[in-house]
């Protein structure tokens, strides 16, 4: 599409020039983010903008509407399923430099802050508090608020936290039609209403722009023990898993490698017992509390045969129980050099049962697949690994692709645990959702974005 | 090339943090990269300032995941455009004549005789070489003379290039002109083989890394090792106090270029009085102070150097040590703004060694 340039000159004069960009140089970064090879399509965007206030969103995205320019909504682009590639073209918002801490309560424990903030720059402002934000995600370090809350993202800690969606508060989104709304409550319930801050959790910018942000927020915890556990088999890992979750032992963590996670992450420098599975469990909680739910966690680990366990108290000895785990994307570039991750999840108690499918679907397609993962959250990211430069081991990845999910469908389990649908996985929506729950979704779509402005192409299959 | 996109490099890219455009961080470098290898992208002026504009700090293959040599993809990229025509900027290629026509960076011919009465004292010949580099010999001579007074008081057997000393060309390998600053090289080569000299000691970091490349026929220092060996063996003695609360930079080309955290560190901590911060990101996390991209990019090197300077008033600190005369340069002016002071290493030294009545 091609934007009329007086509309380019309008968005100048409602952020100023120096935040407006058609250069090549600049449109051609904001085609892509950090989806795989799988997704084809790379359009430019027409023009990249750099607001910085509700007030300049709200005039923006009123200006799309009546031209009916789409507009893409992005944080720091690093979500894996193209939510942030602008496929219609038109207007991306990069809200990077709007990234602000507004406001922190301590007395009612929530923060409100500008969509733009990373993740790990909040939560070292949260800590001089004395509070943290629980849901962030592995890419926290380069992610952003907004993004997250886009995607519903997840991380380490959902499994004791829950995702993002648990930590919304409250919402100022620009709607598609430039009018703002607040969406939430300050309260910590509330029956009043539809819950349209549950419904804009998860949107992956298609109902609107969110520029305002309020996030509960958690008091850090006394205590912090970390447990690991190395097993002959997947089947004792898995099991050990499952009556974590089913006891009460309420882990912060509850992380899982494979044999070839394992070997990779050994061969990359780290020094891990060679194994079947390793488990990673944290606790958090008053030392008491913790120390008395290690027994109980020791014990569920020695029924399950575990070969040896870890225990880590002090800060450094956590950080090394923790350091294989954390280095497995690295690691995995010994293998092969490139990666496509997927991100399914299944009820916990379909853990092994996963597990076993991931193996067969790589014996089956001759395509090397590392699984890691959520494990007490039964959310798996096997990583399956190929060289782009050869074209059938690609095409073989991408088949890799279609049957893990298959898989998790057959498994009464969701297609993404917490990256999002995107582009890559519009089309799947059929596997895991009826034609008359997408038509629900696509009416309440059409309702608040009649023109389908929004983030167009993403979530909806086409059909 | 093996980047995955993941964006983590955004976070420690100085050009990244100060203008906050995909196109002016490292992956934003990479896309374009890739997309002039894939054909989608012709080159621009657009185009060729994000290529100048990333100042090869090497903080990106610093936390790079999937090991990405970013730099050195960079260096290649700007190698092989001026070989095909294509860049550097105009400033760049000016400094390049200006290196040929009179053997100095800055323009500046610099007879070290003429510009310090110390240098006078020193011998015509000895084993150990000072160099001094351009930006001290046209600009610093403070430096030069607090380092030439540690070495007198030591006893050291030195003496500096008098006349002729001729730029080590570190600059121009960075900006693509790799065969100009062979040139430059080589015509050291030529003149340390023909003065004579076994050791050389430098106290620009790029000098220090340019020479570093004659390693097998000469032995190479950074003035902050030199320093620290002297001091071990008893030659040097720090006996005055200096009460102030510090914080020490990191230079780019000392730091993640050649590995040297320590030494400076060492220094530093021997001075009675003195107590030692670290900024909160310092080491191989350091931040970069623009000095490579000065000339073209000043108002990104403006920003860069604003962020050490507030990065240094939040740890504490009331003076930024430095051991890089670029790095002393971008980060002074702007310091006063900050209400923190900035003194190079080799003069703290020699102010403890009671060699200078004040910094």
């Amino acid at each position: 599409m091609r934007i009329p340039d007086e509309v380019i000159k309008e968005l100048e004069s409602i952020v100023g020039q120096e935040n407006v960009s058609t250069e090549p140089a600049e449109l051609i970064c904001y085609s892509r983010d950090f989806s795989f090879i799988d997704v084809r399509e790379e359009t430019l965007p027409d023009v990249v903008v750099w607001p910085t206030t509700t007030e300049q969103i709200a005039r923006i995205v009123k200006l799309a509407n009546e031209r009916r320019i789409p507009v893409v909504p992005r944080g720091a682009g690093t979500g894996e399923c193209g939510g942030a590639m602008p496929i219609k073209g038109g207007i991306v918002l990069d809200l990077f430099k709007m990234n602000k801490v507004l406001e922190i309560n301590t007395k009612d424990m929530w923060v409100l802050v500008e969509p733009g903030i990373v993740g790990d720059k909040l939560n070292a402002i949260l800590a001089k508090h004395g509070f943290f934000l629980p849901p962030l995600p592995a890419s926290s370090e380069m992610s952003t608020i907004g993004g997250n809350v886009a995607t519903n993202a997840a991380g380490y800690r959902t499994v004791k936290y829950g995702s993002f969606r648990n930590w919304v508060m409250g919402l100022e989104v620009v709607l598609p039609n430039g009018k703002v709304i607040w969406v939430g409550s300050k309260t910590r319930k509330t029956s009043s209403g539809y819950s349209l801050t549950k419904l804009f959790v998860g949107s992956e910018g298609t109902l609107g722009v969110f520029t305002k942000i309020m996030l509960r927020i958690h008091p850090l915890p006394e205590s912090r023990m970390v447990l690991t556990a190395h097993y002959d088999t997947i089947d004792k890992a898995c099991l050990t898993i499952m009556d974590v979750m089913a006891g009460n032992i309420f882990p912060s963590a509850a992380e899982i490698m494979d044999r070839t996670s394992i070997e990779a992450v050994i061969r990359y420098g780290i020094e891990l017992p060679k194994s079947a599975a390793i488990v990673i469990i944290e606790l958090d909680g008053y030392k008491r509390d913790v120390e008395r739910r290690l027994v109980a966690l020791k014990e569920i680990v020695k029924k399950n045969e575990a070969l040896g366990t870890s225990i880590g108290v002090a800060e450094e000895e956590q950080a090394r129980l923790w350091k294989g785990r954390k280095a497995i994307t690295p690691a995995l570039a010994s293998i092969k050099p490139n990666v496509i991750d997927e991100d399914i999840c299944v009820p916990v108690s379909r853990l092994l049962d996963l597990f076993k499918g991931i193996e067969g679907i790589s014996k089956e397609l001759n395509i090397d697949i590392a699984t890691y993962g959520h494990a007490g959250d039964g959310d798996l990211h096997p990583d399956i690994l190929f060289d782009k430069r050869r074209p059938e081991e690609v095409e073989r990845a991408i088949s890799a692709v279609g049957r893990l999910r298959e898989l998790t469908v057959e498994l009464g389990g969701t297609i993404t645990g917490e990256h999002g649908i995107g582009i890559r996985r519009a089309e799947w929506m059929y596997l895991e959702h009826t034609k008359e729950e997408i038509e629900v979704m696509k009416a309440i779509k059409a309702a608040i974005d009649p023109n389908n402005i929004m983030n167009p192409g993403k979530i909806f299959p086409r059909g | 090339m093996r980047c995955t996109h993941c964006g983590k490099c955004r976070m420690y890219c100085p050009t990244f943090e100060y203008v906050m455009k995909e196109s002016w961080g490292p992956r934003g470098r990479v896309f374009i990269i890739e997309a002039i290898q894939e054909g989608r992208l012709t080159i621009d002026k657009g185009v060729l300032d994000r290529i100048h504009s990333c100042a090869m700090c090497k903080a990106c293959d610093e936390v790079c995941e999937s090991l990405v040599k970013f730099s050195e993809i960079m260096k290649g990229l700007r190698n092989s455009l001026t070989k095909q025509g294509i860049g550097p900027p105009d400033e760049y290629k000016e400094m390049a004549n200006t290196i040929l026509r009179t053997g100095n960076a800055l323009g500046e011919k610099v007879r070290l005789m003429d510009a310090s009465p110390l240098i006078k004292k020193l011998p015509d010949k000895a084993p150990n070489l000072l160099f001094l580099g351009c930006v001290i010999s046209s600009s610093y001579m403070n430096i030069a003379e607090a380092m030439i007074k540690l070495l007198m008081r030591a006893g050291y057997d030195f003496t500096v290039i008098k006349e002729g000393e001729e730029c080590c060309g570190a600059f121009l390998d960075l900006v693509g002109l790799e065969e100009e600053f062979k040139d430059s090289l080589e015509k050291n080569r030529r003149i340390f083989s023909s003065i004579g000299i076994s050791s050389l000691v430098a106290i620009c970091p790029f000098c220090y890394g340019a020479f570093l490349s004659l390693g097998n026929q000469l032995s190479v220092q950074h003035s902050t090792e030199l320093l620290v060996s002297l001091l071990d063996e008893g030659r040097i003695e720090l006996r005055k106090e200096f009460n102030a609360v510090v914080t020490y930079f990191d230079p780019c080309h000392l730091g993640r270029w050649q590995g040297l955290y320590d030494a400076p560190r060492s220094l530093i901590e021997a001075i009675p009085g003195t107590r030692l911060v670290e900024m909160e990101r310092s080491r191989q996390l350091s931040r970069c102070c623009g000095g490579p991209i000065r000339m073209a990019f000043p108002r990104i090197r403006a920003g860069m150097s604003s962020a050490i300077l507030k990065s240094a008033r939040e740890a504490g600190a009331e003076y930024i040590i430095t051991a890089c005369p670029t790095c002393y340069h971008n980060l002074r002016i702007p310091a006063l703004r900050y209400k923190i002071r900035v003194c190079n290493i080799e003069e703290l030294v020699a102010y403890s060694a009671g060699l200078l009545d004040k910094i």
